[in-house]
């Protein structure tokens, strides 16, 4: 702890006693039987020379001779001659004992000065020392501000510390109290005092004040310094005395300075490290899950002589929760399209597993609603933090027949090839919600030329730069014109993707979105189409 | 439980250091005594049984180590904690304070802040 230029060393500091003495010792001959004897402020005595018996200065009944001691103008002890001699001798005695005790002082103090200097060199070397070692050693941000905290309390002794780091955008004024050291409970108080500081426009600098306010009598002397980054404040270092401590020194005010300024530093550094660490590694296990995701989607569609199947898949952040799938069994072409009730990465995880599941339901010539409800029972046994998900799933026959099960997914279109429209509503609530539904199955049959059309909302809620929806209308009309006009089904899709491109424009995707068709025709031979790519 | 604490240090400047660096611990009501060489220390310590000694290693006559060794030797003095002090990186140094019995080994330029911490520390005081 450094000393203060205002806080004045004791004589006996200044001047042990034995070197008071010793100067003593040299005027003892030249007052025979009289005794020298300096004084401290309060009056102790606390050196005697001389005089031949105790108390004979005193008994004398005469009044010593006394002069102050004073070092820089202020009286620091006395130095005393009993008892009183004629006048002459005594005084010019006392004189010039006087001149050599404060001569003595002075250079002592001179020495003390230089002493002090050159602890303040010492501390500072080590403490530059230590931060060196502290704050490099690989130290994670979350640690940080606990070891600069008791850095600060080392270099600059206090009960209470207090590391404030500025938060987000809605942290309050105070900030966000990073670490604190000292009295349990005492934060609210003390953040008052960041406050308070900041308040002040005290915020950029080092300070040092002393609360009078009875209700500050906790953290009433109080030394703070601002944590800056560059030009910014990123929060601030607060240490407290309790009122009646000693008021903190300029030295103190330095110490905590170069302290912040080098933790400041190293907490940005901390903090940018991590926040490019955080978004590499996201960047890197989001485009391997898309990766992953993409991989699970056909990549060629079981078409038939039956049916013409063409998809297309958009994901809006890098994994999606949107997907398809299409499958053979037998005669039996079966397609699904859903969509789990998030983005990210868990959605992507959950759609994963829906599909998984789905496929080994159906099996066995299971109708599509046994098929849904197993999967659904399955998948609520293993969906334990509430995912869901809705389904169109259908097996489209080669005579046109097509079973469906719709949970709690958009109405499937059917479009016909006279301009007819149908929708295909929904036999059950959604998928993971219910661990004991049940989905029913209907029928629709598809001529020649009618398309069957599964899609997601990311299709029908798709908005454009101000903020309109793209809408089911637009896309049935779409669809209609495009299966009344006798259309591939690979041509239909493109028809939709290049549709709603143009209608989004620049607007940031805000959902997946998928869209499968099924095309019924009566063609002879088995081919296989394209995915128009995702 | 404030006590007695002897500084050894035949520098007489590095001995101003040391008692600047601990005489606040005088406010707590521990004694500060000083000594100049390596004699010096042993017979104030036989006589003021001080609690804890900072002793200086590089002393002419009657080095730290002898000091220590001698202390720590006498049934009397062997409660005494002595804290070794020398140059930085002498590891040759510590090893012999280590033999000698020394209770704690501090490097110069010692820091003052380290060096007050040792002697709370040692003297029981929070």
């Amino acid at each position: 702890m450094s000393r203060g230029p205002g806080a004045r060393p004791s004589l006996v500091r200044l001047l042990p006693r034995h070197e008071l003495g010793a100067l003593l010792d040299a005027f003892v001959p030249l007052a025979p039987g009289r005794r020298w004897r300096v004084l401290d402020t309060a009056g102790a005595a606390l050196v005697e020379r001389g005089g031949e018996a105790q108390g004979a200065a005193d008994g004398a009944g005469v009044a010593p001779l006394l002069t102050p001691l004073t070092l820089d103008g202020e009286a620091i002890g006395t130095l005393q001659l009993a008892p009183a001699a004629p006048l002459d001798t005594g005084h010019a005695l006392l004189r010039a004992a006087h001149s050599v005790l404060e001569q003595a002082l002075a250079a002592a103090s001179m020495r003390r000065e230089l002493a002090s200097e050159t602890l303040e060199r010492y501390r500072e070397v080590h403490l530059a020392y230590r931060l060196g070692e502290v704050l490099t050693g690989g130290v994670e941000l979350a640690a940080l501000p606990a070891r600069v905290l008791d850095e600060a309390v080392r270099v600059v002794q206090a009960p209470y510390a207090l590391l404030v780091l500025d938060g987000d955008a809605d942290e309050d004024e105070g900030g966000r109290v990073a670490a604190a050291r000292g009295a349990e409970g005492s934060a609210d108080g003390a953040r008052e005092v960041v406050a308070a500081i900041r308040a002040g426009g005290a915020a950029d600098r080092a300070g040092i004040d002393v609360d009078e306010r009875p209700e500050a009598a906790a953290h009433a002397v109080r030394l703070w310094a601002p944590l800056r980054a560059g030009e910014r404040t990123i929060g601030g270092l607060l240490l407290t005395r309790p009122a009646g401590s000693r008021v903190f020194s300029a030295g103190d005010a330095k110490m905590l300075s170069a302290l912040a300024a080098q933790a400041a530093t190293s907490i940005e550094n901390a903090r940018l490290h991590a926040a490019s660490l955080e978004q590499a590694r996201m960047a890197r296990e989001l485009q391997l899950a898309h990766e992953v995701q993409a991989r699970l989607m056909p990549t060629v569609l079981p078409s038939s002589t039956s049916w013409q199947l063409a998809a297309w898949w958009s994901a809006a952040r890098e994994v999606a929760g949107d997907f398809y799938d299409a499958t053979r069994q037998g005669e039996t072409t079966i397609v699904t399209v859903g969509d789990v009730a998030d983005k990210g990465m868990a959605a992507a995880l959950f759609m994963a597993l829906t599909r998984s599941v789905l496929r080994a339901s159906a099996v066995d010539g299971r109708d599509p609603g046994d098929v849904v409800t197993r999967a659904n029972a399955l998948l609520c046994a293993d969906a334990s933090d509430g995912m869901f998900v809705t389904l169109a799933h259908a097996h489209l026959a080669s005579d046109g027949t097509v079973r469906y099960a719709n949970a709690g997914h958009n109405p499937p279109l059917v479009a016909r090839a006279d301009g007819s429209l149908e929708r295909l509503p929904r036999t059950g609530i959604l998928v993971g919600w219910d661990d004991a539904a049940r989905y029913g199955v209907e029928t629709v049959r598809l001529a020649s030329g009618d398309a069957l059309v599964l899609y997601t909302d990311g299709v029908t809620e798709a908005r454009d730069e101000r903020g309109r929806e793209y809408g089911e209308e637009r896309l049935v009309e779409l669809v209609r014109e495009h299966v009344a006009a006798r259309r591939s089904a690979a041509a239909i899709v493109s028809a939709l993707r290049t549709d709603l491109a143009g209608f989004v424009g620049q607007a940031d995707a805000f959902d997946d979105a998928t869209l499968l068709v099924a095309l019924r025709r009566s063609g002879e031979g088995v081919s296989t189409s394209q995915v128009p790519g995702t | 439980m404030p006590g007695t604490l002897l500084i050894v240090d035949d520098e007489p400047h590095i001995r101003m250091l040391l008692e600047q660096s601990l005489e606040e611990l005088e406010d707590a009501g521990v004694r500060l005594l000083s000594a100049a060489d390596g004699d010096e220390a042993l017979a104030t310590i036989r006589r003021e049984r001080p609690d804890v000694v900072f002793l200086d290693v590089m002393m002419p006559h009657r080095n730290g180590f002898d000091v220590c060794a001698a202390v720590k030797a006498d049934p009397d003095t062997r409660s005494v904690k002595i804290v070794l002090l020398t140059a930085k990186g002498q590891e040759v140094d510590r090893q012999r304070g280590e033999a000698a019995g020394a209770d704690v080994y501090l490097t110069k330029p010692f820091d003052p802040d380290d060096l007050r911490a040792t002697a709370e520390r040692l003297l029981g005081i929070e």
